[in-house]
């Protein structure tokens, strides 16, 4: 293997590039869907390939290939230079890469039982399960149960002497039963939606989630929606579970702190960011109980890994702290802009034939010490909402609005009924600031996101946003009248 | 052997049937190519990229059960070891009572979309095309985002009942963000598959008109109004009728805002759309992700919900045949249509402008998302040009806007449908006027 890179990294320095490194993937994917008992989807998918970076006369130039020979991989090196030739045609600066020292190393994700060694069948038989007890009810009108497993082998080498071997191993999935009548189609999901639960794990991560002793709660509760009254509008204390907090960190948080956003370069597609530099620790972003970290380390994390594609090693560090605006999510090209001397190791590409861009690593809300129940014991006059339904916020992100499956009223501190089709909007700091109560540890988990999209042409990434329920005081909620 | 042709194809299927056991039938569905794109913000090129790849994906019948996989590389070990995995996935997987067996052979309408100097411009041709952009902002003290691709692909299926197809296109795009220096943007994009007939200056002068006009945008109240869109945000809406409401499946699941309305009126009465892969302006494939071929189908009748797009599995359970709208086998979303085309009208963007007494002109849409699929209640923010129209002239621009409403109910008083098509993403759209439209929050710019 090592001959491979060898020949991609000469064939760069005999075309004269400055820097260059290759990134060789090996991916494995299997994905089952159950829908109505039957199979909706089965992926069995196995890619390789190299992706190969260079600099040359300070801009940068990318060029990947599926055809892992020697040769092939040369050519493509000098079709990178060439790009890079290109770009060098209209820049203002030369690339300047913050240091970072080359390593020779290893890392690898943890898990227990190794998902690809868990029979087919197994598989299967708890999807059928799930579908079956979902599907009771003729209400059902659609019960899908899903199962997704990925493995990444991934190497590094750079012209700067890194030579990174990575192993990530990622587990998830989850079910949702949908119940339709003439006028209405409602939906539950577990243990969140758009594909459940994902972590950097093996099988040992869906055992731990109890499908069968939760699908009989989910069917009744989609059930149960399709008579429920609407939404309330207007202002009200809004109380979110940690799989919507987790999204709404996501948009609000992990997106504007994305620094190539602040700098433009989504300017034509994924939008900018309300977080300008001239803000960095002075900007009260949110109250002083709210504190939000990002961290390539942590424990099941999707994004957590020991180097970044820049070959940055992971960092843990504070976006927001007490409440005012404190960091970015940077990578070796970007990182002097704010006039930090090394990356934070941000840099990541969906595959090998992808360049890698700065991409959220975990961003996770630090949590409080409330229990659930005694939040819900202080609200007044509040509504709980459960599982994402839909999303959407302006490309500076700023005016966001999030519906959810599921909301539980709460009348002087007790829950009093659920509503459907709950939604709720604000404005990113003056919703932040809003939060007065965050739960404790307890209530944490990691909430795996596995389709975040960013990028042109278009770039899949994976990462955790560890929340416990809080409380947002006075929020619009209720779009549907 | 040249990659990416019917010879390399037929090569190819050629030793992966040979691998199967008797009894089992099989499918091959190949796409791949190559594609570049030269990315550019701040007025410089941030990134450049060239890449080929491509997908062999296996589809395995015996019986009622069905087995898959997939690889990107073509080996013998490769495609060997990608048979055995599906055979594997076959054996263990359960009887599907609605599974059909392999279409037969078919005939297909052929439709020309490639070109190859399109497919093989040079990453100096597309730094010269965004260098041409970036001049014409730069006096204006403006600053340019966006990006330039092309690319090649290919696309094959074949079966053991014998059926055989395959399509070469070649594709081109150009988008640009146009920055003034107060922070007011402008958008425009085109593409297709011949990069000669994108008119490259004629885009990059509409951004920077849009800039131009977004200067000091004003605050509005959310509420109602007269709404003028633009192809695109027509576009940016409209997809989500196209996936969400005219696939059978969607309809059977009872997620279409079309359950329970076939036959009646959905739109106005001015509206009439069909899906036509055979299109001019936005050329589709001949045929689907099962090999059926694709036929126009007529959707919506001058507003009244006409007909849904099917693949042979929910053609059967609805008793009808296949439109050739099927993605590839087995999926979860059944069939969608890919290639929207709208009537024309006979007004002129100018016109919409000058007949509206007050009312808002829409560039584009940002992040759209459903809110409630039955009634298909869209939610999305306006983006690159958001404009106040008073007394038939544009007066000023508006910081932007969320709405949130829903898509059949807008669609339903349409007051004017503009005379030219535009091919937007998987639309062929006219710009509309609306005579009511419902925002629902505001934003900052």
């Amino acid at each position: 293997m090592k001959e491979l890179f060898e020949a991609a990294l000469e064939s760069a320095r005999l075309a004269k590039a400055s820097y260059a490194d290759i990134r060789i993937i090996n991916f494995r994917l299997e994905s089952l869907v159950i829908k109505n008992g039957i199979v909706g989807t089965i992926i069995n998918e196995t890619t390789s390939g190299a992706g190969i970076r260079v600099i040359k006369d300070g801009a940068w130039g990318f060029a990947a290939t599926n055809r892992l020979e020697r040769d092939e991989l040369a050519k493509t090196a000098r079709l990178a230079v060439r790009i890079a030739e290109g770009s060098a045609r209209l820049i203002k600066e030369k690339i300047t890469l913050a240091y970072e020292p080359p390593y020779i190393d290893r890392w690898q994700s943890g898990y227990i039982i190794d998902p690809f060694k868990v029979p087919i069948e197994k598989k299967l038989e708890l999807l059928m399960k799930v579908d079956e007890l979902l599907r009771k009810d003729p209400r059902i009108k659609v019960a899908e149960s899903t199962l997704r497993f990925e493995r990444e082998e991934k190497i590094f080498a750079s012209t700067e002497g890194s030579y990174i071997e990575q192993v990530f191993t990622v587990s998830g999935g989850g079910f949702s039963a949908s119940a339709a009548s003439e006028t209405e189609y409602q939906t539950r999901s577990y243990p969140s939606s758009f594909d459940g639960q994902y972590a950097q794990a093996g099988y040992e991560l869906i055992e731990s989630m109890d499908f069968i002793g939760n699908a009989e709660r989910i069917r009744e509760e989609a059930i149960a929606l399709l008579s429920a009254p609407q939404c309330p509008t207007g202002k009200m204390d809004l109380i979110l579970e940690g799989s919507q907090l987790a999204l709404q960190i996501h948009e609000s948080c992990g997106h504007p702190s994305e620094l190539d956003r602040v700098f433009g370069y989504e300017a034509n597609y994924a939008g900018t960011s309300f977080l300008t530099t001239e803000k960095l620790r002075n900007f009260k972003y949110g109250s002083e109980i709210v504190n939000i970290v990002a961290d390539g380390t942590l424990p099941l994390g999707l994004a957590t890994r020991g180097y970044d594609d820049d070959g940055v090693r992971s960092d843990r560090w504070f976006l927001v702290k007490d409440g005012i605006w404190w960091g970015y999510l940077t990578n070796r090209e970007l990182a002097h802009k704010i006039g930090e001397q090394r990356s934070r190791g941000c840099n990541r590409a969906d595959g090998w034939q992808n360049i890698p861009i700065i991409r959220m690593t975990n961003i996770s809300l630090l949590p409080g010490d409330w229990t659930l129940n005694d939040l819900i014991a202080d609200t007044d006059n509040g509504i709980l909402m459960e599982v994402n339904k839909s999303w959407s916020i302006d490309q500076r992100r700023l005016n966001f609005q999030f519906g959810c499956e599921i909301g539980r009223l709460i009348k002087n501190g007790k829950i009093v009924g659920i509503v459907k089709n709950p939604t709720y909007q604000g404005i990113t700091p003056e919703f932040w600031g809003s939060c007065d109560a965050i739960c404790n540890w307890e209530y944490w988990v990691p909430y795996g996101v596995i389709n975040c999209g960013k990028g042109e042409p278009g770039q899949r990434a994976e990462m955790s946003h560890g929340a416990s329920p809080a409380r947002f005081r006075n929020v619009n909620v209720g779009i549907i009248k | 052997m040249s990659y990416f042709t019917e010879e390399w194809f037929n090569e190819i299927i050629g030793r992966a049937f040979s691998y199967l056991p008797a009894g089992v039938g099989g499918e091959i569905l190949l796409h791949g190519g190559r594609f570049s794109l030269t990315r550019f913000a701040n007025n410089i090129i941030h990134q450049n990229l060239a890449r080929e790849d491509l997908s062999v994906n296996i589809r395995l019948i015996m019986g009622k059960k069905v087995g898959k996989s997939s690889v990107n590389q073509i080996s013998d070990d490769s495609i060997r070891w990608a048979v055995n995995l599906a055979l594997e996935a076959l054996r263990f997987s359960p009887d599907d009572p609605e599974l059909l067996d392999l279409p037969e052979k078919q005939q297909y309408e052929p439709i020309d979309s490639y070109s190859k100097t399109t497919a093989e411009l040079t990453p100096e041709i597309r730094a010269g095309l965004v260098f041409k952009a970036v001049e014409k902002s730069v006096p204006k003290k403006f600053e340019c985002a966006g990006i330039v691709s092309n690319g090649e692909h290919f696309l094959g299926i074949a079966n053991t009942n014998g059926l055989i197809a395959s399509h070469k296109s070649s594709s081109f795009e150009f988008a640009i963000t146009v920055t003034n220096n107060e922070g007011g943007s402008g958008w425009a994009s085109g593409g297709f598959y011949d990069f000669e007939r994108v008119d490259f200056d004629r885009i990059t002068e509409r951004a920077i008109r849009k800039a131009e006009l977004n200067f000091n945008p004003r605050e509005l109240p959310p509420g109602e109004y007269t709404l003028i869109l633009e192809p695109q945000a027509v576009s940016d809406i409209f997809s989500f009728a196209a996936y969400m409401g005219f696939g059978a499946q969607a309809y059977l699941d009872g997620m279409s805002f079309l359950v329970g309305r076939l036959g009646e009126l959905v739109f106005d009465e001015k509206l009439t759309i069909w899906d036509d892969a055979y299109s001019q302006l936005n050329p589709g494939l001949p045929f689907d992700f099962e090999g059926m071929p694709r036929k126009k189908v007529l959707l919506v009748r001058n507003g009244v919900a006409n007909s849904l797009v099917h693949d042979r599995k929910t053609a059967k359970k609805m008793n009808t045949t296949s439109t050739g709208h099927s993605l590839p086998q087995p999926n979860t979303w059944g069939p969608i249509p890919l290639n929207i085309v709208f009537n024309k009208g006979n007004s002129s963007l100018e016109n919409m402008i000058e007949t509206t007494e007050k009312g808002l002109l829409v560039t584009h849409f940002h992040y759209v998302n459903v809110v409630e699929p039955r009634k298909l209640i869209l939610t999305g923010m306006t983006r690159d040009g958001l404009f106040l129209v008073e007394n038939g002239k544009i007066t000023s621009a508006v910081k932007n806007l969320r709405f949130t409403e829903s898509l059949p109910k807008a669609l339903s008083k349409i007051d004017l449908i503009g005379s030219e098509l535009e091919s937007c993403g998987i639309c062929v759209v006219p710009a509309l006027k609306l005579n009511s439209f419902n925002f629902s929050s505001k934003t900052e710019f």
